[in-house]
């Protein structure tokens, strides 16, 4: 199977749980440093964690990779746009959901590349 | 009267005198602690706002930056002024002309917060004795002034005997004598500071493409060289006739600010010359050295940003300085797109806010700023790009 392959289907309740996983990850980076795209140790912090849950999410055996990255990354951007609304949009908030959605597609996809190459070489 | 009542006498004589003196010295201490006026002191509703800057003080935070500074060189056509300020901070210039041969010296001998004590001598009058005078009020010595004022007073050597004193602007002058535009014949000027710093300003002709009509033009321009340890680690650039001042910092900040940036914080209060702009160097790279170490930058933070945008930036309404939510980009070159969003929204009346992006039809100017900072952000700030002189 390759990556861009769609696989088995994965179930409505597992791409929940990848969602919440990306919502919670940006959630936790704004808990412990703030809004994690006020600072460059936010964002490394934040990419670093959505990098390892793609890699983790490539690395789940049932179903489609694609689909979990797309789930998590779903779960990242909903996460970035309720807390940025939360704590008050500032006057360029279309261009901070856009860079929110370019980082976040970057470090998920990222990981769930360097995921299923993985899996492909321990084959 | 025997013996023992004179005695008697005496001692009771000498009880009531001391008992005297002491009710008197009771009522003096006593009457010294009721009446003795002591002063009032008067309550305020709010702080008193700082003074506006002006040529002579140039407020606060620029001049604890330019006490920072040891020694400054001023290079005229005929003439070179070389100031130095001594550790307990008094100021001396030495004129001297471009074969080295002394022509006039200057002291400022500070005496206290109000007063300083101004003392020169010419050196074509060898026998008579040094003119003292005192500073004019809300002037404030630095080493630069203390520069002009001494080549100033070489080119009035023939009147200064003749005449008494008189101050025009900042400068002390001939009484009656014939305006001069300040820092005129300043050709460049060097700064050194503590801690191995050290910034350069010349004056030129060249050419660029204009910030404000976006067209090339040819024109004045004062370009500064701001170096650490030898090494370059800035650049500004006056363009006089463009009312506009650039700076490149390259990892730390980089903007310009122009006539209409100003009008918004009541137009440049200061127009600035060579030993403002390299203090503003020294300021550019202290403040965002130190935003840098801290790791973050944000208005919510408070203090460094804030001194910062009183020394230069326009002041953003209702907005952080800087990129709003995204201020990791706030020392890149896609900083002045944010800056230029925050300035455009708030001239709008009524003004912009996060609403406007979808409630577009509300106001076309809001719109247009939008349009302005997306194609800003697409083109990676490219209209705001620092072009180097060399």
């Amino acid at each position: 199977m390759s990556f861009t392959e769609s696989g088995k289907p994965v179930p409505l309740a597992e791409k929940g749980v990848w969602f919440v996983l990306g919502f919670a990850a940006v959630a936790t980076s704004y808990v412990v440093g703030g809004w994690w795209l006020n600072s460059g140790t936010g964002v490394l912090r934040t990419v670093l964690g959505l990098l390892a849950l793609g890699v983790f999410a490539a690395l789940w055996r049932s179903g489609s990779p694609w689909i979990r990255a797309c789930a998590l990354w779903a779960g990242a951007i909903s996460g970035s746009a309720a807390i940025l609304f939360s704590i008050g949009p500032g006057t360029i908030w279309p261009l901070v959901l856009a860079f929110a959605a370019a980082i976040t597609a970057g470090a998920v996809f990222g990981g769930a590349v360097v995921g299923f190459a993985a899996t492909r070489f321990r084959r | 009267m025997g013996v023992p009542r004179k005695r008697l006498f005496a001692t009771f004589a000498l009880l009531v005198l001391l008992v005297g003196s002491a009710g008197s010295i009771w009522r003096v201490r006593a009457q010294g602690g009721t009446t003795a006026r002591q002063s009032p002191v008067q309550t305020l509703k709010d702080r008193i706002p700082p003074p506006s800057a002006t040529a002579g003080d140039r407020g606060v935070t620029y001049h604890s930056l330019e006490r920072q500074a040891t020694r400054v060189t001023t290079r005229f056509a005929d003439a070179v002024a070389l100031a130095n300020r001594t550790p307990d901070g008094q100021l001396s210039t030495r004129l001297t002309d471009l074969a080295g041969n002394d022509m006039v010296t200057l002291r400022v001998h500070h005496v206290d917060a109000e007063i300083d004590s101004l003392e020169f001598a010419l050196a074509e009058r060898p026998g008579a004795p040094a003119t003292h005078a005192v500073r004019r009020p809300g002037l404030r010595p630095t080493l630069d002034w203390s520069n002009e004022q001494a080549y100033s007073l070489w080119k009035d050597r023939d009147a200064v005997d003749r005449s008494s004193l008189e101050w025009q602007d900042t400068l002390m002058r001939p009484a009656g004598a014939q305006k001069r535009a300040p820092n005129a014949g300043a050709l460049q000027t060097d700064t050194e500071w503590q801690g191995g710093f050290s910034g350069t300003v010349s004056k030129k002709i060249a050419t660029h493409v204009s910030y404000v009509t976006g067209r090339q033009t040819t024109g004045p321009v004062f370009v500064s060289h701001f170096m650490r340890d030898g090494v370059e680690v800035g650049s500004s650039q006056w363009w006089p006739q463009e009312q506009t001042f650039a700076w490149a910092f390259p990892g730390l900040t980089e903007g310009y600010v122009d006539a209409s940036r100003m009008r918004p914080n009541g137009g440049w209060a200061v127009t600035p010359d060579m030993a403002w702009m390299n203090t503003q160097n020294l300021a550019f790279y202290q403040f965002h050295t130190l935003v840098k170490e801290r790791g973050t930058i944000s208005a919510r933070n408070g203090g460094w940003l804030q001194k910062i945008g009183a020394l230069v930036a326009p002041i953003l309404h209702a907005n952080e300085p800087g990129c709003d939510d995204l201020h990791w980009l706030d020392q890149t070159i896609l900083r002045p797109c944010c800056d230029s969003h925050d300035l455009c929204y708030s001239k709008q009346d009524p003004n912009c806010s996060y609403s406007s992006w979808w409630m577009w039809w509300s106001s076309w100017s809001c719109d247009q700023c939008n349009i302005f900072v997306v194609a800003c952000f697409m083109t990676g700030g490219a209209s705001h790009v620092f072009h180097r002189i060399g």
